[in-house]
């Protein structure tokens, strides 16, 4: 008498290397028939997916930056032409900003001259309101 | 005695060739590793993290004076990833919200197969298979999601599958068997309608 044939499950189940071990597909030729076109099926499910050739190399590069590890903010490629145009434009504001007006200054020709000076001085000491007060300054000073 | 050394001097050279060229090896690798995690994850964003995790990981352990030496980096590399992955699918577990597979995402990231590759029905199919099982594998544990989809879209053998996990054959055999059983419905549908 023949044995059983198999089922689709046990069949499968050869497929994952868990099926039975009796030696049926090597005698039945049915099965090993069915057992072939499951391999088959199992065969084209093989078939790799393709992954964007882009996604990799962006995903190679964030592997890179874990193996180098952290650096310091500034040393980031990334980061570093813009904080290089802030410093640039701080650069250029600093320098040209609005320059403080010039202080008043006396030109050397607008500068009194010494003689001009002690002449403007005698004159005064020797004004008519001074000359009034001689009486008082008088009464101050010691007779010789 | 002699081979055994030999074994070893082969294997550390290897491992020192993967330091010296690891962005070649990184490269080659990468994109069967991201694969592997999407599969595990069920979610395109969180894959993309993982498999940056098992690189670093990776490199931090080559790196290491005095880094054990590797017999099959591929599978070494595998077993990373995948660890990587338990660990992302365990954390869920205490997570209240749950994410669920963006598919919109995955579709900009998974771009359309090339004309050198098999045909667009077969194209079409896989990607059917994919869908259905990527939903299906939801419901199961980490460790049996781990192990159909070692075998089923990496297509390794029972005892890789112990090796990358960690665990025995017969306990990887018991995984296997249990997510098939959860997965019957699909698995059913699936073989036996493009099967006939």
């Amino acid at each position: 008498m023949p044995a059983r044939h198999w089922t689709d499950d046990e069949l499968i189940a050869r497929l994952y290397g868990v099926g039975p071990e009796d030696g049926h597909l090597e005698e039945c030729g049915e099965c090993a028939a069915r057992w072939r076109r499951f391999a088959a099926v199992r065969e084209r499910a093989l078939v790799e997916p393709e992954v964007s050739q882009e996604f990799l190399i962006a995903q190679r590069r964030r592997i890179y930056e874990r193996i180098e590890g952290p650096r310091p903010v500034f040393w980031k490629p990334a980061l570093g032409v813009p904080i290089a145009a802030a410093a640039m434009i701080l650069a250029a504001l600093l320098l040209s900003g609005p320059k403080p007006s010039p202080q008043p200054t006396l030109a050397s020709s607008d500068r009194p001259k010494d003689a001009e000076l002690f002449a403007d001085i005698y004159d005064t000491l020797e004004s008519a309101e001074l000359q009034a007060l001689a009486p008082v300054r008088g009464l101050f000073e010691e007779k010789q | 005695m002699m081979g055994v050394m030999a074994g070893e001097l082969a294997a550390r050279q290897a491992s020192a060739a993967l330091v010296g060229d690891f962005a070649g090896w990184m490269q080659a690798e990468q994109k069967r590793v991201f694969l592997l995690c999407r599969r595990l994850l069920g979610d395109a964003d969180e894959a993309d993290t993982a498999t940056q995790e098992a690189f670093v990981k990776a490199w931090q352990a080559l790196s290491r004076p005095g880094a054990a030496a590797l017999e099959d980096p591929a599978k070494w590399l595998s077993r990373v990833a995948v660890n990587t992955c338990l660990d992302r699918l365990r954390s869920r577990r205490w997570q209240f919200w749950r994410r669920r597979p963006n598919q919109e995402d995955e579709a900009a990231i998974l771009a359309t197969a090339s004309s050198s590759s098999p045909t667009a029905e077969d194209q079409l199919f896989a990607q059917q298979i994919g869908r259905r099982l990527a939903q299906a594998l939801s419901r199961l544990s980490p460790r049996q999601r781990s192990a159909f989809v070692l075998r089923h879209y990496e297509d390794r053998s029972l005892e890789e599958i112990a090796a990358i996990l960690g665990l025995d054959i017969g306990t990887v055999k018991a995984h296997l068997a249990r997510a098939l059983a959860k997965l019957r419905v699909e698995l059913r549908d699936l073989y036996g309608r493009q099967g006939e």
